[in-house]
């Protein structure tokens, strides 16, 4: 695959390590703006293709070659230039546009914008704090594409797993799996009465529901 | 009716069809101004209220030139019902992407960026407006697609995997079985960065004097096929091998 990655920074560095494990034979072009950087990026990434552009320069470069990339991938420091890649990208039909935000309260806009793909290196924050701290609930990951998600509930009661086990009696859209206190891991969660975590996997829409009456039964 | 005596039915008839003509062209004279000044709020808007403006316009010239007329009431009825059914007809196109528009927007079946087969078409969204949706095709046309057709036709969403499998035959005149398979397997190595997993080597078969092959290739943006194929041709070329790609 063909992917143009924009910027030289943190987020493009790590961008680039996935993108060489994920397509090892895939074709990669990087885009810096200066030419000090371009060297180190050239050092660092030898197995892409790092070239110098203007930031004006970009939007001509994804002009030029929307024919044959695959994926562009905006990851520079600024999200107004990112947007601005993004919108390039678009209009000249690129199938696969990602964004690497960096500030997250940014996420709107990219997404009225029409970006589909947004990564949000921050999204982790609250997520480890909440299995860390042990919240209620915790939406841990939604695949960008939708549909599907994973979940995790503090079960503190035999009451609370039983009303559990009714909901997903039956589902054959979510798979279970408790963790109790001591580390112990149970795969049916018909066989377990413990306290511990329950981890939920499967459909976005029938997960929120189990989540929502489980947050209004801990109200 | 009054300042026209009952035997003038001449006059009546000329005074009828100048209104009839006058408010022809002021419906077209409104439409054109009101097309201007509404279109800061979009070309689509803009024109979809400047045509009703014409067409209200067009209605009161016929009403008058009924009422000049002074026809009866059966008379009256059918030049209504003709009018309807001649509004209906030439506006059918507009009604048709109207009601598409509203199925486009409340079952949506397709976003931008997604890849679509619609009758014959088939291509990437790039934009859905309210009378046509832009489709960029695999030669990288800009097809703008009337969105009354998405009513007459059934449209496959193919982006739920974001690599389609397009089917290459290639065929080597002159060339026997053995001599080929090294070859093929090299130039599907070569283009193997620019596509989205391993091609594959569907077939290989000797027919008369020339060897076919079938080659399944995992691409995301199609559009780069040509660019694709041009590069295969190349590459069988430095190896001394004549190949015609379909």
């Amino acid at each position: 695959m063909r992917v143009l990655l924009i910027g030289g920074g943190h987020s493009a560095y790590f961008a680039a390590n996935s993108i060489k494990e994920i397509d090892p034979d895939g074709k990669l072009i990087i885009i810096e703006f200066t030419s000090e950087k371009v060297e180190v990026l050239s050092k660092t990434f030898p197995f892409a293709e790092v070239v110098q552009q203007e930031i004006d320069g970009v939007e001509s470069y994804i002009r030029s070659n929307a024919s044959i990339l695959d994926a562009v991938i905006a990851a520079t420091e600024s999200d107004s230039l990112n947007l601005r890649y993004c919108k390039a990208a678009r209009e000249n039909a690129i199938p696969l546009i990602i964004a690497i935000l960096n500030n997250p309260m940014n996420k709107e806009i990219f997404l009225k914008e029409g970006v589909r793909y947004i990564i949000n290196p921050y999204g982790i924050i609250p997520v480890e704090l909440s299995e860390i701290l042990g919240s209620a609930t915790n939406i841990i990951y939604k695949i960008p594409s939708g549909s599907v998600m994973m979940a995790s509930l503090k079960v503190e009661n035999e009451d609370e797993l039983r009303k559990l086990r009714r909901k997903l009696r039956g589902s054959d859209d979510v798979s279970a799996l408790l963790v109790s206190t001591s580390g112990e891991i149970k795969s049916s969660i018909e066989e377990a009465d413990m306290r511990g975590r329950l981890y939920l996997m499967g459909s976005e829409e029938k997960l929120k529901k189990i989540l929502d009456s489980f947050r209004r039964r801990k109200k | 009716m009054a300042m026209f005596p009952p035997e003038d039915i001449i006059l009546r008839i000329l005074v009828a069809a100048a209104v009839l003509v006058l408010s022809y062209f002021l419906g077209g004279y409104a439409k054109s101004r009101l097309e201007r000044v509404l279109s800061k709020f979009g070309a689509g808007f803009a024109r979809k209220v400047s045509d009703l403006v014409r067409y209200f316009i067009l209605f009161i010239g016929i009403a008058a030139m009924v009422s000049i007329l002074s026809l009866d009431i059966m008379a009256i009825s059918v030049i209504i019902v003709a009018i309807l059914i001649l509004l209906l007809v030439s506006m059918r196109d507009i009604v048709l992407n109207l009601a598409a528009e509203l199925y486009l927007a409340t079952r949506k079946p397709f976003k931008e960026n997604d890849w679509i087969k619609v009758g014959e078409i088939e291509g990437s969204v790039k934009s859905i407006g309210g009378m046509d949706t832009e489709i960029i095709t695999y030669d990288g046309d800009l097809v703008i697609v009337p969105n009354s057709y998405f009513l007459r036709h059934p449209i496959i969403n193919k982006s739920r995997s974001l690599a389609r499998y397009v089917e290459l035959k290639l065929s080597f005149p002159r060339m026997k079985l053995d001599k080929l398979e090294q070859a093929v397997v090299e130039v599907l190595d070569e283009i193997k960065p620019e596509l989205f997993g391993d091609p594959e080597l569907l077939s290989m078969s000797e027919k008369d004097d020339r060897v076919e092959a079938h080659v399944s290739l995992p691409i995301v943006n199609v559009r780069k096929l040509r660019w694709l194929t041009a590069r295969m041709a190349k590459g069988f070329l430095t190896r001394g091998i004549e190949v015609e790609i379909e």
